[in-house]
């Protein structure tokens, strides 16, 4: 039982420290691969690339080993030396070697993955670590290395491989390193520790420190603190620690290499790598929901103190300090909206970070299926909801498996058509007003109508005689049943699972588009919103019901005229010059509302949807607009189409967010393809 | 999941219908006013609509529409018990919360037959204090609705339209 606590415990801290930096590190990996990848095919391999993905391999052994995860500190240690001969010219870089680095990113992300999932790693990486061993080049410890006897056999037992490491790496690079040993009060040892460590920080990289309790020293404690100093020798250390009951030994070991490895610009651990590459703080996204949610509370209670200071002004409007108040209130609810705006926006991250992971799926599906293809990204520094990112992933790797599957052709296909050898996939993102429009692109076959459409028929989705136009074949790639039916890559090239992709990117309040030319490429627009939780919203009014309906979704709004109102079957619509625009009545998609006080015929509507498939939703007036934290109703609640959310405007009840564009859509997917 | 065997040893004591019931205290969150939650087309029945409490929504849920109880009159008082449900906030409507009561010391009994309950199996006994019952909820199933219910879910998907203009 205590043990089992024990290990959740572990688990837990593991998460905390480990992972998060190890995928950032892992992530950062993967595009450093995917450059060499297209370096290589143009010949230009820069050893400052190198050295980067050196660095990086570095830093996450020093992560492993310090969260105590022994394969992956082996494996990267393994891959660490790869990379020391790859950047030394020791070994040439040449396809199979770059495809063994990717095999051996692949297994650590695995191994991470295994972490998070089970705390631990089962897999050893034995073959992956053979293969990076046999690439050429003196193992782990070289001949050469410089030898570790001088040190006190004590203190080398107590260190981990990598802290031997960094010792052996800091000798190679002629710094000095430094016994410290201190003999201290067994109990209440701590804050003498503490002051040594303190006072040894910035002007030593500590290494290990190493307790022991000598025989016939009862009640003391002794510590070795073994250190690699910087400019400073073991007496300006000696300096520093005076007064402690500290003695300080250098430790002499002789240099065994000559300035062969120095010249050639090795890695060089200095205080800025130790204080980790990330300026950000790591905060669970569940404290930031929190903060989120308590900012929100406290603009309600501002707003109940506003109108509480309006009614008072409204009793005396005379009385200077009522004026006041109202006044700071005013500026108080200012600078909640300020800092809900942040609260919302600590929540967002670069899309970078998904872009990177789509590149290893990239290097990895192109490979297996004899393809060559170059991803580009673009606007990377695009920012999004980490909610919204972490669900976008999924369709994404699906739209971009879809574009090496199906569209980019192998590479005498291409050849043969004309075209550059490599295809060419392009991730890119800009921002369009409070959404993210994402394109994934390939210069491949590209959609061929007459195939959709002999596609459809035969999966009974389209009559024998109905001929698709080509906006029409671009929307029945997306019908349920399209691509289920059977194999397509020979069809339309086009198709997998894409009914379940639009499904999942309209769960998020987003949209997907395709267009395509025929023989040169596909577009796939993903559209979401950057954030679910903070929109802009007009309130309206419907049958004594108040909706919020988010800004963004809303092309226009309309003062009907009952003129141009009629009915058409069982349809109503509204003449415009356009054309006539289909209404839809609130009380159908949201029924409860209080029956209708007169028979007068609605007087607005609000437009929603794409051009083509507008809706005009009609209310009974506007109560005006304002920005809303839409929080998730209960998932007792959550499926109904057209529902956003809910949110609170300050009067402690809830208003219902509306999703114009999923009541429009639902609205029309009854009719998609008939 | 906690072993069954495990007896809860502080609850919460409130009426229903001028019925005593108990729940578990350790998973409730806090007891608020009643007021009236916006109702959310589609719910199941006995869903009653949603509140805001502190920049969250609490699922509001009518305790005597769960428990086959006759429907609480409009304008009367009542109070909603809020639990924190897989990391949402699900609140029980009831007439009045009573307060606290240890277990301890109160012998817990099988549900007695006789008292003619609706739903049965989503009580875990009764604990007899003289001659008065109080009847212990399984507060879990009480809120995940009957199983019969269930199974008359409101489909998804809009209502026909209601007829209002012509």
């Amino acid at each position: 039982m205590a043990e089992s606590e024990l290990d959740r415990h572990e688990r837990e801290r593991l998460k905390r420290d480990f992972l998060p930096e190890a995928e950032e590190i892992l992530d950062a990996l993967a595009g450093d691969l995917r450059g060499l990848d297209r370096s290589l095919a143009t010949e230009r391999v820069s050893p400052a690339d190198i050295n980067t993905i050196f660095r990086r391999v570095h830093s996450l052994k020093g992560l492993a080993g310090m969260a105590g995860l022994q394969a992956i500190t082996d494996l990267a240690h393994d891959l660490e030396e790869l990379l020391d001969r790859l950047r030394m010219g020791r070994t040439a870089l040449a396809p199979p070697v770059l495809e063994l680095l990717e095999d051996a990113l692949e297994t650590l992300f695995r191994m991470v993955r295994e972490v998070a999932e089970t705390g631990a790693t089962s897999l050893e990486a034995s073959a992956v670590r053979g293969r990076l061993r046999a690439s050429g080049g003196p193992g782990p410890c070289g001949p050469d290395a410089p030898s570790l006897d001088a040190l006190d056999p004590a203190i080398r037992a107590a260190l981990s491989e990598f802290q031997e490491h960094r010792l052996r790496e800091a000798l190679e690079q002629g710094r000095a390193v430094v016994v410290i040993r201190l003999r201290l009060p067994g109990e209440g040892f701590e804050p003498a520790l503490k002051e040594a460590l303190g006072r040894l920080h910035g002007e030593a990289e500590v290494i290990s420190t190493v307790p022991s309790a000598e025989p016939g020293s009862e009640g003391t404690l002794n510590f070795a603190i073994l250190v690699v100093s910087g400019a400073a020798g073991a007496a300006s250390l000696a300096e520093r620690l005076r007064g402690l009951p500290a003695a300080v030994e250098p430790l002499e070991i002789p240099a065994p290499r000559g300035a062969a490895g120095a010249a050639e610009g090795p890695v060089t651990l200095e205080a800025e790598d130790l204080k980790g590459f990330s300026t950000s703080l790591r905060v669970p996204v569940a404290r930031l929901d929190d903060l989120l949610a308590q900012v929100a509370d406290l603009s309600i209670a501002a707003a109940s103190l506003a109108r509480a200071t309006a009614r008072a002004r409204e009793a005396h409007p005379e009385e200077r300090s009522v004026r006041e108040a109202e006044q700071g209130v005013r500026e108080l609810a200012a600078r909640l909206r300020t800092l809900q705006r942040s609260a919302v926006d600590a929540r967002l991250m670069p899309l970078e970070q998904v872009f990177g992971r789509l590149g290893r799926l990239v290097a990895r599906t192109a490979r297996a299926s004899g393809k060559e293809v170059d991803l580009h990204t673009l606007g990377g520094e695009n920012e999004l909801d980490k909610a919204m990112m972490d669900r976008l992933v999924s369709p994404l790797v699906h739209l971009v498996a879809n574009a090496l599957d199906h569209g980019v052709e192998p590479p005498e296909e291409r050849l043969a058509a004309g075209k550059s050898r490599r295809g060419r996939l392009v991730l890119s993102a800009f921002r369009r007003g409070n959404r993210v429009v994402i394109d994934v692109s390939d210069d491949g076959r590209g959609i061929v109508v007459e195939a959709v459409q002999g596609r459809a028929r035969s999966s009974g989705l389209l009559g024998e005689d109905r001929v698709l136009s080509r906006q029409e074949a671009y929307e029945m790639i997306f019908a349920a049943g399209f691509s289920t039916a059977g194999r397509v890559s020979q069809v339309s090239g086009r198709g997998v699972g894409l009914d379940v992709v639009r499904r999942s990117i309209r769960a998020l309040k987003g949209t997907i588009e395709a267009r395509s030319v025929e023989r040169q490429g596909t577009t796939f627009t993903v559209t979401v919103p950057i954030t679910l939780a903070l929109v802009q919203a007009l309130i309206v009014r419907s049958r004594g019901r108040r909706f919020a309906i988010p800004v963004a979704s809303i092309r226009e709004n309309l003062r009907l005229d009952a003129s141009r109102l009629r009915t058409v079957g069982r349809e109503e619509v509204y003449d415009l010059p356009q054309g006539p625009l289909r209404l839809l009545r609130l009380d159908a998609v949201m029924p409860g509302g209080a029956p209708p006080e007169d028979q007068d015929p609605p007087r607005y509507a609000v437009v929603a949807g794409a051009p083509g498939r507008a809706v005009g939703i009609l209310i009974d007036g506007f109560v005006g607009h304002q920005e809303v934290v839409v929080k998730p109703i209960g998932r007792r609640l959550r499926d109904l189409p057209g529902l956003a959310g809910a949110t609170d405007l300050g009067d402690a009840t809830a208003v219902l967010v509306l999703d114009p564009e999923a009541l429009a859509a639902g609205e029309d997917d009854g009719r998609a393809g008939v | 999941m906690a072993a069954p065997a495990s007896e809860p040893d502080r609850l919460l004591t409130f009426a229903i219908a001028g019925r005593a019931f108990a729940v578990d205290l350790a998973s409730i969150v806090e007891v608020i006013r009643y007021r009236p939650p916006t109702p959310v087309p589609g719910a199941d029945p006995g869903v009653e609509g949603i509140l805001p409490l502190r920049g969250r929504m609490v699922t509001v849920i009518d305790a005597r529409r769960r428990l086959a109880l006759p429907a609480r009159e409009t304008a009367s008082p009542a109070q909603v018990i809020v639990v924190r449900e897989d990391g949402e906030l699900v609140g029980l409507v009831v007439d009045a919360v009573t307060g606290v009561a240890a277990a301890a010391g109160e012998a817990r009994e099988p549900l007695p037959g006789a008292l003619g309950v609706s739903r049965p199996e989503v009580y875990r006994g009764v604990l007899r204090r003289g001659a008065e019952y109080t009847l212990l909820l399984d507060l879990e199933k009480v809120l995940q609705g009957g199983a019969a219910r269930g199974a008359t879910r409101a489909d998804e998907g809009p209502r026909p339209p209601s007829g209002g203009g012509a």
